[in-house]
C-alpha cells in the first residue's frame, strides 16, 4: 500500500484530533454527570432542605401565634392571629406538597409521619382556637394552656423533629452527591489522564514514525541529489519508500537517465569535436604550413622568373644590336669590296703610270749618259756639267729601280687587292645570312619576352594567391586551434559528470601562463613613440591618386 | 646562367630569438611549428636587408637605434593579415536591423563612434563604411565615423590607400560597387579604389593591443576585434578583450571573429548571440 506523506500526516493528525475528540468527549460527559449531579445537589435536596426548613419555621411560627392566641383578649388581634395562622397554614401546605412532589420514597414516608403529627397538632390548634376565640375565662384559657403545652406542644414537636429528619437525610444525601461527584470526578480525571497518556504515546510514535520515514527519504534524495549536484550520475537510487520522496525519486531516476543520455551524447559529440576540431586544427597547420611553403617557392620562382626576364631582355637587346651590326658590317664590305676594286683599278693605273716614269728614267739616264760624253767633251768647262750628269744618271737609275719594285709591287699588291675583293664578295652573303640569323634571334627573344612576361605575371598572380592561401590557411589553422582548444574545454566541462564511463577522461593540454611583460624593450618605443606622438597616418601619403580612377 | 634566390634556413636558436620578442611584445604565439612560416616570410626581409643569415639579420633588427624601422618590418612580416570585403555579414545584418535603429532618429542627432581594431588592410572599416551609409540612405541620418588600428604599418599604409585588386572585390553587389568604389582608368592596373567620401570617415592608427593602456580619449559605440585574439594565447586574448571593453560604452556592443569566444573570462560583457556581446556596467 502507498503510503505518502499526507497520510501519514493525516493520520496523524487524525490520530491526535480523535484523541482530543475522546479527551474532549470523557471530560464533557463527565461534567455533564457532574452537572446533573449539582443541579440534582442544589435543585432537589437543597430545595427540600429549604422546604424543610421552612416547614419547620411555618410550624414554630404557627406554634407562636398559637400562645398569643391563648394570651390574646382582643377580639381583632385574635381575628388576625387566626388570619395569620391560616394564611401560614396554607404557606405550609403547598410547601409541604412541593416538597413531597419532589421527595423520594423515604422522603415521603417521613413526609407521611409528619403530616400524622401535623394533622394531630392542627386538631390540638383548632381546639386551642375554639377555646381561645369563645368566652374566655379561666377554665378555658386554663384547657387552652393545657393543650397548648402538652399535646399541641408535643406533636409541633414531633413534627419538627420529623420535618428535621428530612433536613437530616438531606444533608447526608449532599455529602453523599459529595462524595459522589468526587470520585465521578475522579474517574473522569483518571481516564482522561490515560486517554492523554495514550493518545500521546500514539501521536508521539506516529511522529517517530513519519519523521523517519520521511527524514530517511529525504536523506536518500538528497544524498542522490548531492551526487548529482557533484556530476556524479553514477548513483544508484533505488525508492523503497512509496510516498511522494519515492515519487521525488523515482523522477530524480528519471532525470538522472535522460541526463546520462545527454550527457553521454554531448561528451561523445564533445570529444568528436574536439577529435575533429584537432585534426582540423593539424590538417589546416599542414596546410599552412605547405601553403606558406609553397608561397617561398612560388616568391623564388617568381623572382627566378623577373631575373630570367630581364635575361631574356638583355639578350633580345644584345641580339637587335648584333643584328643591326651585322648589317652594317655586311653593307660596309659591300663598299670595301668596291673601295677593292677601285684600288685594283687604281692600282693599275699606277703601274702604268709606273711604266711611264720607268722609261722616263731610261730616257733621263740615256740623256745624262749623253750629257756626260758631251761634258768630257768640253774638258775643264764640262767638269762640273759631268758631275751634275753622273748624279742625274744615278737618280734616274734608282728611279728605275724603284719604278720597276713599285711595278712588281703593285703587280703583287694588286693580286692581293682582286683575291681580297673577291674575298671580301663572298663574305657578304654569310654576312647578311649571319644577320638574318641574328634577326630571327631577336624576333624570337623578343617573343620568349613576352611569353616569360606573361609567365612572371602569371606567377605573381599565383604567388599572391598562394599568399593569400597561405594567409588563409594561416588564419584556418589558428582558428581551428581555438576551436579545437574550446572544444577540449567543453570535454573539460562535461567530464564534471560522472556517467560511469571513461568519457573524456584525455587530459587537457595545459595553456602555459603567459610571462609577465618585460620591460618595454627599447625597440617597441618606436612604434609607441609613435603612437603617443598621435599619429594618425596621414592621408595623403597615397600612393595612388584619385585622377588614375574613374566612376565605377 | 639565372641564379635561384634561395632563402636560408632558420636556425632553431633564431626561431626562439624571434619568438620570444613576438609573443612578449605583440602577443602573437608562435610554437615551433610556425618555424616554416616565419623563416618563410622573413627570409624576404633578411634578402632585403642584404645579409646571409637570419641571426645576423636578428642583430641588425636588434640593434639598438638603427634596427627601428627594420622591427616594424618584421613584426608585419610575421603578422597575418588576412581579410575580406563584406567577411561574416551575419555581424553587418545585425548592426543594421539590431543596433542602428536605435540611433537613427532625425531628432536627436547622434554620433556613432565605431573601432576595426585589428583592422589589416582596411576591408572592416570600409565594409562597415557602405553598409552605415546604405542604411542612411533610407533612414533618418546619424554622425558617424571609424577607427581602424592594427599594429602592422604595412597594412595601414594599404588600409590608407584603400587600393584593392578587383578580385577582391569581386563579391560585392554592383550597385555597391558602383556607389562606393572607383576604377582604375588603366585597364592593365584592374583595381578599385574606394571613394573620398567613405575614406574621409575613416582613421588609421597604430596600435598595439600589447600596449598597457590604449591611448584613445572616447568610448566606442561598436567594437569590432574579429580573428585577431585566435593569434593570442588565452591569458593574453582576456587581457586585450579586457583593455578594450573599456574602451565601449555601456550598452555598446563587441563583435568577434567566427571561432573566438570569452567563455569563463570574468567580463563585463553580456553575449546577445554567437560571437556578438553587449557591454554591461562592471
Ligand atoms: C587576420 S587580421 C583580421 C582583420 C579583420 N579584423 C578581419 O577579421 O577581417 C588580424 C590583424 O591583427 C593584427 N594584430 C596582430 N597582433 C596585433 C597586436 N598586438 N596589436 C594590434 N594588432 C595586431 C594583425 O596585424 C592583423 O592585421
Amino acid at each position: 500500500m502507498k503510503f505518502t506523506i499526507k497520510a501519514k500526516l493525516i493520520l496523524a493528525t487524525i490520530v491526535q484530533l480523535s484523541a482530543a475528540l475522546v479527551v474532549f468527549y470523557i471530560g464533557n460527559n463527565n461534567a455533564y454527570q457532574l452537572n446533573k449531579k449539582i443541579d440534582e445537589i442544589i435543585k432537589v435536596n437543597t430545595q427540600r432542605i429549604n422546604l424543610s426548613a421552612k416547614i419547620a419555621e411555618d410550624v414554630q411560627f404557627i406554634t407562636k401565634r398559637e400562645k398569643d392566641l391563648i394570651l390574646s383578649k382582643d377580639r381583632e388581634v385574635l381575628m388576625d392571629l387566626v388570619k395569620q395562622v391560616d394564611a401560614r397554614t396554607e404557606d405550609m401546605e403547598n410547601r409541604y406538597a412541593e416538597l413531597k412532589d419532589i421527595s423520594d420514597e423515604k422522603g415521603v414516608e417521613i413526609l407521611d409521619n409528619f403530616q400524622l403529627r401535623w394533622s394531630e397538632y392542627t386538631s390540638s390548634f383548632a381546639k386551642i382556637k375554639s377555646l381561645s376565640m369563645g368566652v374566655k375565662n379561666d377554665s378555658t384559657e386554663q384547657l387552652a394552656y393545657e393543650i397548648s403545652s402538652t399535646t399541641a406542644r408535643q406533636k409541633a414537636l414531633e413534627a419538627v423533629t420529623i420535618v428535621s429528619q428530612i433536613v437530616r437525610k438531606n444533608e447526608k444525601a449532599l455529602e453523599a452527591a459529595n462524595l459522589e461527584t468526587n470520585a465521578l470526578y475522579e474517574s473522569g480525571e483518571r481516564l482522561m489522564w490515560i486517554i492523554l497518556g495514550v493518545s500521546l504515546l500514539v501521536a508521539t510514535v506516529l511522529a517517530f514514525w513519519i519523521i523517519i520515514t520521511i527524514t530517511s527519504s529525504i536523506h536518500k534524495a538528497m544524498s542522490a541529489i548531492k551526487a548529482v549536484s557533484e556530476g556524479d550520475l553514477t548513483v544508484n537510487i533505488e525508492s523503497t519508500n512509496k510516498d511522494e520522496i519515492g515519487d521525488l525519486l523515482e523522477y530524480l531516476k528519471d532525470m538522472i537517465v535522460k541526463l546520462k543520455e545527454v550527457i553521454t551524447f554531448v561528451s561523445t559529440a564533445a570529444d568528436q569535436i574536439a577529435a575533429a576540431s584537432e585534426q582540423m586544427s593539424s590538417s589546416s597547420q599542414q596546410m599552412s604550413q605547405g601553403s606558406t611553403e609553397q608561397a617561398a617557392s612560388t616568391e623564388e620562382v617568381s623572382s627566378s622568373m623577373e631575373e630570367m626576364v630581364s635575361n631574356i631582355q638583355q639578350n633580345t637587346e644584345n641580339a637587335q644590336a648584333t643584328e643591326k651590326i651585322a648589317i652594317k658590317a655586311s653593307d660596309d664590305i659591300r663598299e670595301g669590296s668596291h673601295s677593292v676594286n677601285e684600288t685594283v683599278q687604281s692600282m693599275k693605273l699606277i703601274a702604268n703610270k709606273i711604266s711611264i716614269i720607268s722609261e722616263i728614267a731610261r730616257q733621263t739616264n740615256l740623256l745624262a749618259l749623253n750629257a756626260a760624253v758631251e761634258a768630257a767633251r768640253a774638258g775643264e768647262h764640262g767638269k762640273g756639267f759631268a758631275v751634275v750628269a753622273a748624279e742625274v744618271r744615278k737618280l734616274a737609275e734608282r728611279s728605275q729601280v724603284a719604278a720597276t719594285e713599285i711595278n712588281t709591287l703593285s703587280s703583287s699588291s694588286v693580286e692581293t687587292a682582286v683575291t681580297s675583293g673577291r674575298l671580301l664578295v663572298e663574305i657578304v652573303p654569310n654576312i647578311q645570312k649571319t644577320a638574318s640569323l641574328v634577326q630571327e634571334i631577336a624576333a624570337a627573344s623578343i617573343e620568349q619576352n613576352s611569353g616569360a612576361s606573361q609567365v612572371n605575371s602569371a606567377i605573381q598572380q599565383l604567388n599572391l594567391v598562394v599568399q593569400s592561401n597561405a594567409a588563409t590557411s594561416e588564419e584556418m589553422s589558428a582558428s581551428a586551434e581555438e576551436l579545437a582548444n574550446q572544444a577540449s574545454e567543453l570535454r573539460e566541462a562535461i567530464i564534471f559528470f560522472n556517467v560511469g564511463n571513461n568519457l573524456g577522461k584525455k587530459s587537457r593540454r595545459k595553456v602555459k601562463p603567459r610571462k609577465k611583460k618585460p620591460e618595454v624593450s627599447e625597440h617597441m618605443i618606436a612604434a609607441k613613440s609613435k603612437k603617443s606622438s598621435g599619429v594618425v597616418l596621414d592621408m595623403d601619403v597615397d600612393d595612388d591618386s584619385d585622377e588614375e580612377y574613374e566612376q565605377f | 646562367m639565372i641564379e635561384l634566390s634561395t632563402g636560408v634556413k632558420m636556425k632553431d636558436s633564431d626561431f626562439r630569438r624571434i619568438k620570444e620578442y613576438i609573443e612578449n611584445e605583440v602577443g602573437i604565439k608562435l610554437p615551433y611549428i610556425k618555424k616554416t612560416m616565419v623563416e618563410s616570410r622573413l627570409n624576404k626581409r633578411r634578402n632585403a636587408v642584404g645579409v646571409q643569415t637570419f641571426n645576423e639579420y636578428l642583430d641588425h633588427v636588434f640593434a639598438p637605434g638603427v634596427g627601428k624601422v627594420e622591427l616594424i618590418n618584421m613584426i608585419d612580416a610575421v603578422t597575418t593579415n588576412k581579410t575580406d570585403f563584406f567577411r561574416e555579414p551575419e555581424h553587418f545584418h545585425f548592426l543594421t536591423t539590431q543596433v542602428l535603429p536605435s540611433y537613427a532618429d532625425k531628432n536627436n542627432l547622434k554620433y556613432i563612434k565605431l573601432w576595426s581594431a585589428g583592422c589589416s588592410t582596411g576591408e572592416e572599416a570600409y565594409t562597415t563604411c557602405m553598409v552605415l551609409n546604405d542604411y542612411l540612405r533610407s533612414h533618418p541620418s546619424f554622425h558617424y565615423n571609424i577607427l581602424a588600428t592594427d599594429i602592422s604599418t604595412e597594412v595601414l599604409r594599404k588600409g590608407m590607400n584603400a587600393v584593392y585588386s578587383m578580385e577582391r572585390v569581386a563579391k560585392i553587389p554592383l550597385e555597391t560597387k558602383k556607389r562606393y568604389l572607383l576604377k582604375s582608368k588603366d585597364k592593365t592596373k584592374n583595381t578599385v579604389r574606394i571613394i573620398p567620401e567613405l575614406r574621409k570617415k575613416v582613421t588609421f592608427q597604430q596600435l598595439n593591443f600589447m600596449d598597457d593602456y590604449y591611448d584613445i580619449s572616447y568610448k566606442f559605440d561598436v567594437v569590432f576585434c574579429r580573428n585577431v585574439l585566435i593569434y593570442f594565447n588565452k591569458p593574453t586574448q582576456e587581457k586585450v578583450i579586457r583593455k578594450i571593453s573599456r574602451k565601449i560604452k555601456t550598452g555598446g556592443y563587441l563583435f568577434l571573429g567566427h571561432s573566438e569566444t570569452i567563455i569563463d573570462m570574468k567580463l563585463p560583457l553580456k553575449q546577445l548571440g554567437p560571437t556578438i556581446f553587449q557591454k554591461i556596467d562592471a
